[in-house]
């Protein structure tokens, strides 16, 4: 995990009292709403159905134990005693006052946390892939490149005011768990002679009114040239990237009008004509940051607690529960004796990526004792423990127990992504949150019974789909038609390394209805699966209309 | 225009000029192809960009393209939709002062100008290109 040093730390602080002096002018009248709405977005903080919601950032999703107990504490101090992790691998509060908003980011900055650029018409938090660093499959650890990228975008003068918001995410997998290929920029670091580190660039993917899967747009940038490419991209979308409609703002309608070729050639242009001296400390500073970053010492943690094995094991073998939430939670790592342990934030007819004060103080607590002090935020909106030792995961899984916390259902179908939609969102249509819910409680019965394998469910309560139902196995749309929710479903999509949009698979269903008709479409695709066959698979070998069939009884 | 315009520098220090003589100056805004603001940088000095909305933000992008790209030498100045928390980007990126009407002097408040050109130094990792401010990594790496 990365360090901060006195300048990163300074930064932090400094936008704190920033944004502290504009919220006193803002309170003082000095500021009015219009005048006010960008700086306090710049900080994370919007106005929604209700009250205000602060959007605070967790970069690329890696978090120490110290600072999810931080987290835990505002929710108790500012807020309703809980948090809602997102799909940026961020978390937010939402019911803060405006008041004591800076005070939140006082608090933040003493765990070196912020909310900087958590909203806004600027570069996002950057995210990447929840298994960074440890999973079993990677090429490369994405992390120091992610900071490398946190810091570079962080308030860079050029780019505080694009024509819309910015989204990066970056894998070293050829499995793409970062979703690259529906962000604005995806990054996929691989090897290259010599086992370099070369980047694939790929620019354009996107979701809400427009879904798009992103273009190969450069291949092989080396690492010590990726910072001027990206400006050039950045420098070409902040100048000829739509201001006249919101909606067309994106760099994917740019790619889209302007054409891939001739928007690499301006890229091209632009990157020939950025002095990349000035980049010259880039190798150095990647170097800086892999020595600031602290990193878990596997064999001696391993000899301290490698004691009372059989005991353990005897325990767990005698589990059934512990042994199914095993198989659905736990992934390999890449040093041996050691495991991925995945914590759902999906409890069934719960709310997806809520979690309580207690909660987070406890896994802060456990990420201490058995995860090296680290956890993650995963864009599905879960936590994980990214260093367990195995002999010790029986004794994690008893702790999540304790806290509600050990449901064992990652990547099925009841680990749903939603938004907050009506529930919270001024911009939302229907509600996601019951749908949800509702969609859980039906689900994990069968769940339970069959090895339904990977399948995605997200539902999003408005066009702007912030759940990613697009690139969902199976997506929820929540729309109002004539002042009745009604909710659009569509089959196909996925986010991995072969992303594709879903299909609308015919026409809206009541929100009573959402629960049946998933369902079906899950028993349909377990009675026609062939061997190995994701749901995807299957839609894509035997179609739309035997699951439309299936789905409308 | 028969208003006084300000000229807030990055030094803090502050030039009321005669609308007059401001308009005499080049303008360039977010609309200029690359061609018009390569031959118009290397004539003229000092050159303005406008920005033409609080959240158009291609006049930054401009200024590096003149200052990085094109090497420009002369006074480089911003003018338009600039807002008292812009000025501080405004210096980073380059811009040597900021033009500020009557109007918009007014609007935001004398407050606010001048608690926003006071000395508070606003740091960032990368796209300084003050010869006076220096980025986290300049500093970091002795640049």
């Amino acid at each position: 995990m990365y360090q901060y040093d006195q300048l990163d730390q300074s930064i932090v602080e400094q936008r704190s009292a920033e944004f502290r002096a504009q919220v006193e002018r803002r309170l003082a009248g000095k500021l009015s709403e219009a005048e006010f709405k960008p700086l306090r977005l710049m900080n994370g903080l919007y106005l929604q159905l209700h009250a205000y919601m602060l959007r605070v950032a967790i970069p690329y999703g890696v978090l120490s134990a110290k600072q999810m107990t931080m987290l835990a504490d505002i929710a108790d101090k500012y807020d309703r005693g809980y948090g809602h992790f997102t799909t940026r691998q961020n978390i937010q509060y939402n019911w803060p006052k405006l008041v004591e908003t800076p005070d939140i980011l006082d608090d933040l900055a003493t765990v070196q946390m912020h909310a900087i650029q958590t909203s806004g018409n600027c570069i996002r938090n950057i995210t990447t892939d929840p298994f960074a660093g440890v999973a079993a499959d990677e090429e490369f650890d994405p992390r120091p490149l992610s900071e490398l990228l946190r810091q570079w975008s962080t308030l860079h003068p050029e780019f505080a005011y694009l024509p819309r918001k910015f989204k990066f995410a970056i894998t070293g997998s050829a499995v793409d768990r970062a979703a690259i290929k529906v962000h604005d920029i995806g990054l996929r670091l691989r090897a290259g002679p010599d086992n370099t580190p070369l980047t694939d660039i790929w620019v354009g993917g996107g979701q809400g009114r427009t879904p798009k899967v992103a273009q190969l747009f450069k291949q092989g940038v080396r690492v010590e040239v990726l910072l001027p490419y990206l400006e050039a991209i950045m420098r070409v979308y902040n100048r000829y990237g739509r201001r006249d409609n919101k909606y067309k703002a994106r760099i994917k309608i740019l790619l889209a009008e302007t054409g891939l070729e001739k928007l690499q050639e301006q890229v091209e242009a632009e990157f020939q004509s950025i002095d990349q001296a000035v980049f010259s400390y880039v190798p150095e500073e990647l170097k800086r940051i892999t020595e600031n970053s602290i990193k878990p010492n596997y064999a001696r943690y391993k000899q301290a607690h490698i004691e009372n094995d059989s005991e353990t094991t005897k325990r767990s073998d005698s589990s059934a529960e512990f042994t199914a939430w095993k198989h659905q939670n736990v992934k390999p790592h890449k040093e041996n004796g050691y495991v991925i342990a995945m914590v759902s934030l999906k409890p069934t007819g719960g709310i997806p990526g809520d979690a309580t004060s207690q909660q987070m103080r406890e896994i802060a607590s456990i990420a201490a004792r058995y995860s090296h002090d680290e956890l993650r935020v995963t864009h599905r909106q879960n936590l994980v423990l990214p260093h367990v030792l195995e002999n010790e995961l029986f004794e994690v899984w008893q702790a999540l127990v304790e806290i509600d916390l050990a449901e064992g259902n990652i990547d099925l179908p009841s680990d749903i992504i939603a938004c907050p939609g009506l529930d919270y969102c001024a911009l939302a249509t229907a509600r996601s949150i019951p749908i949800a819910q509702a969609v859980s409680a039906k689900i994990r019965a069968t769940e339970k019974k069959t090895d339904l394998g990977g399948v995605s469910v997200n539902i999003s309560g408005c066009i702007n789909a912030c759940a990613h139902h697009h690139v969902a196995n199976i997506g929820v749309l929540g729309l109002n038609k004539g002042g009745v929710e009604n909710y659009q479903l569509t089959l196909g999509g996925r986010n991995d390394q072969n992303a594709s949009i879903g299909e609308r698979l015919g026409p809206g269903v009541s929100g009573d209805e959402v629960p049946e008709v998933i369902e079906r479409i899950i028993e349909f695709y377990v009675d026609v699966r062939e061997s190995g066959e994701s749901l995807s698979d299957t839609y894509d070998r035997v179609g739309k209309d035997p699951f439309k069939e299936a789905a409308y009884v | 225009m028969s208003d006084i315009i300000r000229l807030l520098k990055a030094d803090g220090s502050i030039d009321e000029l005669e609308a007059q003589s401001v308009s005499a100056f080049e303008h360039l805004d977010g609309e200029t192809d690359a061609a018009t603001l390569h031959a118009t940088a290397i004539a003229t000095d000092p050159l303005v960009i406008e920005f033409n909305g609080v959240a158009d933000g291609r006049g930054f992008s401009l200024a590096n393209m003149v200052l990085e790209n094109l090497d420009y030498q002369g006074r480089l100045y911003a003018a338009g939709y600039v807002n008292p928390d812009q000025l501080s980007l405004a210096f980073q990126t380059g811009f040597h002062g900021v033009l500020v009407s009557a109007e918009r002097w007014e609007d935001y408040g004398s407050d606010s100008w001048l608690t926003a050109l006071s000395p508070l130094v606003k740091l960032s990792y990368a796209g300084t290109q003050s010869p006076a401010l220096q980025s986290i990594w300049q500093m970091r790496h002795k640049l």
